[in-house]
């Protein structure tokens, strides 16, 4: 059921460091202690066939409009694609 | 409520207990649901849950949930069946569901050998194609009817984190990895098509414009949103900064070309249009923990989902998107 959550604090938001519950979890999980409540399931796949679609796609909001170009200072018409059959030269990372 | 601060009208919260979020995703089909891939213990141990929320004007309740065995850390719908969605875990797998059948996953697709932090179904009508995207540095394309994989994308030097189709051209799909490139992949072609130094920092997030084909977003653990164009990715064509930590998510816009939408490990939701000089529209500060899932509703207009690692996930409209333009 819902489960209504308390409004969002005014307050200042401190640096986001890592709750202390986060570190105390690496910190069982790489000594190789248990962590208290962990469920670990054993679920696997029941092969079972897909329940049939009966609702038709929904176009999205973008289609039917053609892919054109959005108004943009200094940037050339044309809406031609970028990727031609020549791939652009890797760049080393 | 109006300004540029936390102003977010008719917000609803639905609490995980127990579980932290990684992913939300609306349903192509239905417009009130929506689908949370989350963690137990941030995603370090134990198991996963997805959770299939249903949402209306009285407030959130639980279509139904399933767990996995691993933490869940991404979720896509399918766009040929309203039942079906896809997760990725972090044992390595992808999960096939179907929202009418409680008892288990459909399929199960073990290939990757590290976390599969990124999952998502084909955008264009022709294809029905899901990618995945590892820490294992591949991206693997799959036929959601076939239990293997069809091709394997080998290239990034580090984790990639994000895979994710073009909604315009068939067979293309973008990836941002932790070797700080974005790189565009077809996939007639097992080698990369383009590759983009994108940030001198890891690249957590990528996404496509919905309205020209030519354009992408990228987010990163600089703290910052930039903009690229396929014709020239020599420099970005926008920098938005404003985050104070690591960008997770970037999505655009399904509605106007120039809006986009980011979430962040400084725990806000900005939203953006970089047409404009003062491009940072809203910053909305309603979670208190590392904010990773966000999308933006195909259905209604303006309308936000959103999900952070305290255990909360948010449905709400914010100010600069509540009037239609």
């Amino acid at each position: 059921g819902v489960v209504p959550a308390a409004p969002p604090s005014s307050a200042p938001l401190p640096a986001p460091a890592p709750p202390a519950s986060f570190s105390e979890i690496l910190r069982l999980v790489r000594s190789g202690r248990d962590v208290p409540g962990l469920h670990r399931p054993n679920v696997t796949a029941s092969l079972a066939s897909p329940t049939p679609s009966r609702l038709a796609r929904r176009p999205k909001p973008w289609e039917g409009a053609r892919p054109a170009e959005p108004p943009q200072p200094g940037r050339e018409p044309g809406g031609s694609g970028a990727l031609g059959p020549a791939p652009l030269t890797p760049a080393s990372p | 409520m109006s300004g540029a601060r936390g102003g977010a009208r008719r917000s609803q919260a639905f609490r995980l207990p127990g579980r932290h979020g990684y992913a939300v995703e609306f349903s192509p089909y239905l417009p009130g649901r929506l689908a949370c891939a989350a963690a137990q213990y941030y995603g370090i141990a134990g198991c996963g849950t997805l959770a299939v929320l249903e949402q209306n004007e009285a407030g959130i309740c639980l279509f139904r949930s399933f767990d996995w065995n691993d933490g869940l850390f991404d979720v896509t719908w399918s766009e040929n069946n309203e039942h079906v969605l896809v997760t990725s875990s972090g044992d390595g797998a992808l999960q096939i569901w179907d929202t009418a059948k409680p008892t288990g996953p459909l399929q199960v697709c073990k290939e990757h050998t590290q976390e599969v932090y990124s999952v998502d179904w084909s955008q264009t009508r022709g294809e029905q194609l899901v990618v995945s995207g590892s820490w294992d540095q591949t991206a693997k394309l799959w036929d959601p009817t076939v239990g293997r994989s069809l091709c394997t994308f080998k290239g990034h030097e580090g984790i990639i984190y994000s895979t994710i189709w073009s909604p315009h051209i068939p067979g293309c799909f973008a990836s941002a990895s932790g070797d700080q490139t974005l790189r565009i992949w077809d996939v007639k072609t097992p080698g990369v098509k383009v590759v983009i130094p994108g940030h001198q920092a890891e690249i957590l997030s990528c996404d496509w414009c919905k309205y020209d084909e030519n354009l992408l977003v990228t987010g990163a653990v600089d703290c910052s949103l930039k903009g690229w164009d396929l014709r020239n990715v020599r420099q970005p064509v926008f920098n938005l900064v404003g985050h104070t930590y690591a960008v997770r998510r970037v999505k655009f816009s399904p509605f106007h070309a120039t809006l986009l939408a980011s979430c962040s490990y400084d725990f806000t939701v900005r939203f953006w249009d970089f047409s404009k000089p003062n491009p940072l529209l809203e910053t909305v500060e309603h979670h208190t923990e590392f904010t990773c899932g966000l999308d933006l509703s195909l259905h209604n207009h303006g309308q936000v989902a959103d999900c952070a690692w305290d255990e909360l996930v948010k449905i709400y409209t914010p100010s600069c998107l509540a009037a239609p333009v």
